[in-house]
């Protein structure tokens, strides 16, 4: 029997990203937040401190900041005739844990989707026509415009501090930065980061061949800044541990540097730490949240009473927990009916690679998470598909995040995978090597989809959440057509050898790949494909509101977190704005 | 220099000749300084003479006059610090005239010849008891004023990251506070990514003092290996019959790295580029007398052919030496930490029952007998003296997610009481 705890106004299920966003606005609205986070307090200090940080097997090998998989995870299968099995290590993708969640161990890389991302649908039938979409692709729209989006992300990237440089400004085009983005209201915060050698080479390769090259916008700051909340940043120091590690430095983007200081200090906000949320509570009517049951720290089963539930627990747990607490329709691919867990969507990456003489010395180990030279030529819709075959496309980049000791070890093709002689080569090609990374989108489609797994369940004894997904031959087409474009700049960089295949079927769990899972909580204007209206606000419980990339209908070819953020500062202020205001739903069915 | 002319007149294989110039430029600095000063009279002697004034004869520092030790800072530190000087990105009022004064090539001359020198070092002269703010900035750093700790860094013991980040362990606390007080005050600005400034903008006058005293009370590491040290290489104006071998070596390492920056490791892995960097004399530290150095000498690292870069486990031997010099051996006496452990001060038998201890035996961390023949400390460490003293002396430190708090042991307690803890027998336990 549950405990009952004294009731609040609004429970954030995670504090990550979106918590930490939401929990300061609901508090600076006059709310009562509770933020409930399953895993630990972490702080940069003393947490995140060198040189137990820099410890690649504790935390890029075994990934220690990940979710717990020994307690709770996903199982797998490629489609619907298959039985799934639970992924026991991570390997393909990387849900954090914890304060500050996942975006403690990302990268910085910071993009803006497009406006023909938001419009991927009818922009797609308005250009090619309704046929050039293959059978069983499913995309959307997804209800709202990158214009209405533009002050949330320019809310966002200044509280990050991103540096970057602008290829538009309210719609003047500048050379040097992304001329494909939609019009920005103003520049970034803080310049662009260095611009490495092997960036350079790649610079000078993709401009040659008369690509549109630009600084890969960056949440490793290249110099200290101090955002709207008042805390100060500082310099990254491209010491090459983002991405699966915590940044010691104050010098990278997370929920730690640039919100939670504040809200931690809130009188109005109390965080809890070690909760597991198990569900959402609906009442009779089923329209409405009564509050959340969670497993406290000492295992004690707790009843949590509030007017308003934030899910922020990370693309695929949000769909879980919508599926664990029966709240929207679950989705059935053979029947096409049902909204919870449709259109779980990745991403297509592939990596060639240009391998040079000992003359060119890249010093890979100089990097930051988010530090590079790309061009967006191919990336969404920004070239002509009518004659390809398929819709999306891929940015590419010479964007290197790290040249770590235990990961790093370019070979060339025909290179044994052991002994001496893959010694002798990774000697030879550690610091000759460039990295490539073909960036790819990602269709929806009718089986790739998420929901309960009727065997295995979590430490609580609840239903996992099953993955079913292979890459769509759309996708397959795109990777094909991309890493081919990329091959050719590869042979323009000066290397003695460009190597790289496209991303090919079957997906492969045990692959790392990218930690960009979307969808299963979408976001849209018609109930009958969506979960969430524009604003992220349940159809069917209007006082329940997920955030995410969840509440992406499919996903475009750049990296999620900006979008996220912008959505959740765009749902945000829909809720302090109109919800508050008059609680009920603010779209009609 | 008769050391000098045997090396001339005999060593006629060319390998041979080149171990043993290595070898005069770690451990004889002043050998080598005299050999150029025979060169090119006039220039080398006083321009060092400059120095000596202030900053000793080593480069020892003088903590009288405020004058930091040089003595084993790298090569490209000690000269973008001229340059600095020069160009005015750091203010003093003895330097800047100084720096100005020297033509670019001698100032690389003088940080090459400092960056070799292994000076002594009074280990009495830094304060006793450094303020624990210090330590708990340098290894800690905090949170609320957003400052990371100085070893992410500067490394562990402060011994730095040689070329580019200089060691702090052993600087005189004036000299240190002073020169953290100019990046705060702006006066100081040779920093690219501004990280000092930013650090030291958030720290008050106390917590520079602090910070200062504790890196003075810590050993300076010996100066990094030879193959580190990037300054242009001095190996040019040797006489010529030496010349040769080095200075067309590293030569001919430099054009990739001059354009590309700081290639540590470029080329490596060349063919033949085999190389040994051994390990230095025992006991070398402490004998900076130029005969006892050239005894000492012919152990110093030995270049085959191919390239001077080192490998990396060399690095890391002669890198971290002073830090394994930093650390606690286990000299503790086990009645003493029974003492301490008995007087109940730092509430240890609050949470354990430590067999020999009376009352109140609690029970919130394990019991204390048999220690020694446990695997793991906090159930991850691994149970070793040096590390049981380092975790008793902050266990969140080294298990951020220990429910042991930092009770305030100094390094002596904590050894006292490890001492005692590794004197029970598994029988204890029961």
């Amino acid at each position: 029997m549950a405990t009952t705890r004294a009731e609040v106004d609004a429970i954030l299920i995670g504090v990550g990203l979106v918590g930490a966003i939401l929990g300061r606005e609901l508090t600076r609205a006059g709310l009562r937040v509770v933020g409930l986070e399953r895993g630990a307090p972490r702080h940069t200090v003393p947490d995140f401190q060198g040189p137990q940080m820099h410890d690649e097997l504790r935390y890029a090998t075994r990934k220690a900041l990940m979710q717990d998989n020994t307690r709770e995870t996903y199982t797998f299968r490629h489609t619907i005739k298959d039985t799934a099995l639970p992924i026991r290590r991570w390997a393909s993708f990387l849900p954090g844990t914890g304060l500050g969640g996942s975006m403690v161990h990302w990268n910085g890389q910071t993009f803006r989707f497009q406006d023909h991302d938001f419009q991927q649908y009818s922009h797609t039938v308005a250009r090619y026509g309704k046929k050039f979409i293959q059978p069983d692709v499913t995309i959307q729209d997804w209800g709202v415009t990158a214009a209405e989006l533009e002050p949330h992300f320019d809310r966002f990237e200044y509280l990050l501090g991103t540096s970057g440089k602008a290829g538009n400004i309210k719609g003047k085009k500048i050379p040097g930065g992304n001329i494909f983005e939609d019009p920005r209201s103003r520049e970034y915060p803080t310049p662009p980061q260095k611009e490495p050698y092997g960036s350079a080479i790649f610079r000078k390769a993709a401009e040659g061949l008369g690509y549109h090259a630009y600084p890969q916008p960056s949440c490793n700051l290249s110099q200290p800044y101090t955002n709207p909340e008042g805390l100060t940043l500082n310099t990254c120091t491209f010491c090459g541990y983002c991405e699966r590690f915590a940044c010691e430095h104050f010098a990278k983007s997370t929920p730690q540097t640039v919100l939670l200081p504040l809200l931690l200090n809130d009188s109005k906000f109390e965080l809890r730490t070690g909760c597991q949320v198990l569900h959402i509570n609906v009442d009779n009517s089923g329209k409405t949240a009564t509050g959340v049951t969670y497993v406290d720290a000492s295992g004690k089963e707790i009843e949590l009473r509030a007017s308003l539930i934030i899910v922020g627990a990370y693309a695929t747990n949000n769909a879980r927990l919508l599926l664990l607490s029966k709240i929207g329709a679950p989705y059935d691919p053979e029947t096409n009916k049902g909204v919870v867990g449709r259109n779980y969507a990745y991403q297509t990456m592939s990596y060639p690679q240009v391998f040079y003489d000992e003359s060119i010395n890249i010093n890979p180990f100089m990097r930051s998470g988010a530090n590079g030279t790309m061009i967006a030529d191919f990336a969404g819709d920004n070239f002509d598909h009518g004659s390809l075959g398929f819709i999306g496309g891929a940015y590419i980049g010479e964007i290197m995040t790290n040249g770590r000791p235990i990961g790093f070890h370019p070979t060339p093709p025909g290179t044994p995978s052991w002994g001496v002689k893959w010694k002798q080569a990774v000697v030879r090609h550690y610091n000759h090597t460039s990295t490539i990374n073909v960036h790819g989108s990602s269709v929806a489609t009718r089986w790739n989809y998420l929901d309960l797994d009727p065997t295995y369940k979590d430490a609580w004894g609840l239903p996992l959440l099953r993955m079913t997904f292979d890459f769509p031959e759309n996708d397959i087409r795109m990777s094909a057509y991309c890493t081919q474009k990329t091959i050719e700049i590869g042979k323009q960089m000066g290397g003695k050898l460009v190597t790289g295949s496209p991303r090919k079927r079957p997906y492969d769990i045990t692959e790392y790949q990218t930690t960009h899972n979307t969808g299963g909580t979408i976001m849209g204007a018609d109930p009958s494909t969506s979960v969430v209206n524009r604003y992220l606000q349940s159809w069917d419980v209007p006082n329940v509101f997920v955030i995410g990339a969840s509440n992406f209908p499919q996903n475009a070819s750049y990296n999620p977190t900006d979008t996220v953020g912008a959505l959740a500062y765009w749902s945000a202020d829909a809720i302090v704005t109109k919800y508050l205001k008059s609680p009920g739903p603010l779209m009609n069915k | 220099m008769c050391f000098l002319k045997i090396i001339s007149h005999s060593a006629n294989s060319a390998p041979l000749r080149l171990i043993l110039l290595s070898c005069l430029v770690v451990a004889c600095p002043r050998a080598l300084h005299a050999q150029r000063a025979n060169e090119s009279p006039g220039q080398m002697p006083a321009a060092v003479q400059a120095c000596v004034g202030c900053h000793g004869k080593d480069g020892e520092g003088n903590s009288n006059s405020g004058s930091p030790r040089i003595a084993g800072q790298s090569a490209y530190y000690l000269l973008k610090q001229l340059d600095s000087y020069a160009n005015g990105s750091r203010r003093d009022r003895v330097m800047e005239p100084i720096a100005k004064g020297l033509p670019p090539e001698i100032r690389a001359d003088i940080a090459a010849h400092y960056a070799t020198i292994d000076a002594p070092f009074d280990e009495r002269a830094g304060p006793r008891r450094p303020p624990e703010r210090g330590r708990v900035l340098a290894i800690e750093g905090d949170n609320r004023l957003g400052v990371p700790a100085c070893r992410n860094c500067h490394g562990p013991g402060g011994v730095g990251e040689p070329p580019n980040i200089p060691y702090i362990a052993g600087l005189d606390a004036g000299y240190h506070s002073g020169e953290l007080s100019a990046w705060k005050t702006g006066t100081r600005t040779n920093d690219a990514g501004q990280q000092m400034f930013r650090i030291a903008a958030a720290l008050s006058t106390e917590d520079i003092h602090a910070v200062a005293q504790y890196y003075a009370s810590l050993p300076p590491p010996r100066p990094a290996p030879l193959n580190l040290l990037q300054a242009p290489p001095p190996q040019k104006k040797l006489a010529p019959g030496t010349t040769a071998v080095a200075g067309s070596e590293d030569q001919r390492q430099e054009p990739a790295g001059a354009e590309q920056g700081a290639p540590m490791r470029g080329g490596t892995q060349g063919k033949g580029a085999t190389e040994e960097v051994k390990d230095k004399p025992a006991g070398g530290t402490k004998d900076s007398g130029g005969s006892d150095g050239s005894k000492a000498a012919p152990k110093t690292p030995t270049t085959s052919s191919g390239t001077n870069w080192p490998r990396l486990s060399d690095a890391a031997k002669e890198g971290t030496a002073p830090v394994l010099s930093d650390q606690p051996a286990l000299a503790g006496d086990p009645a003493r930490g029974r003492a301490i452990l008995a007087s109940g001060i730092h509430g240890c038998a609050a949470c354990h029952t430590i067999p020999g201890i009376r009352s109140p035996k609690g029970i919130v961390g394990p019991p204390l007998g048999g220690v020694r023949a446990r695997g793991f400390i906090a159930g991850q460490l691994p149970n070793r003296p040096d590390v049981l003293v380092a975790f008793l002396q902050n266990p969140p430190a080294l298990v951020p997610q220990t429910g042991m708090p930092n009770v305030g042991l100094t390094r002596e307690q904590a050894r006292h009481i490890a001492a005692y803890l590794y004197s029970l027998g598994t029988n204890d336990a029961r």
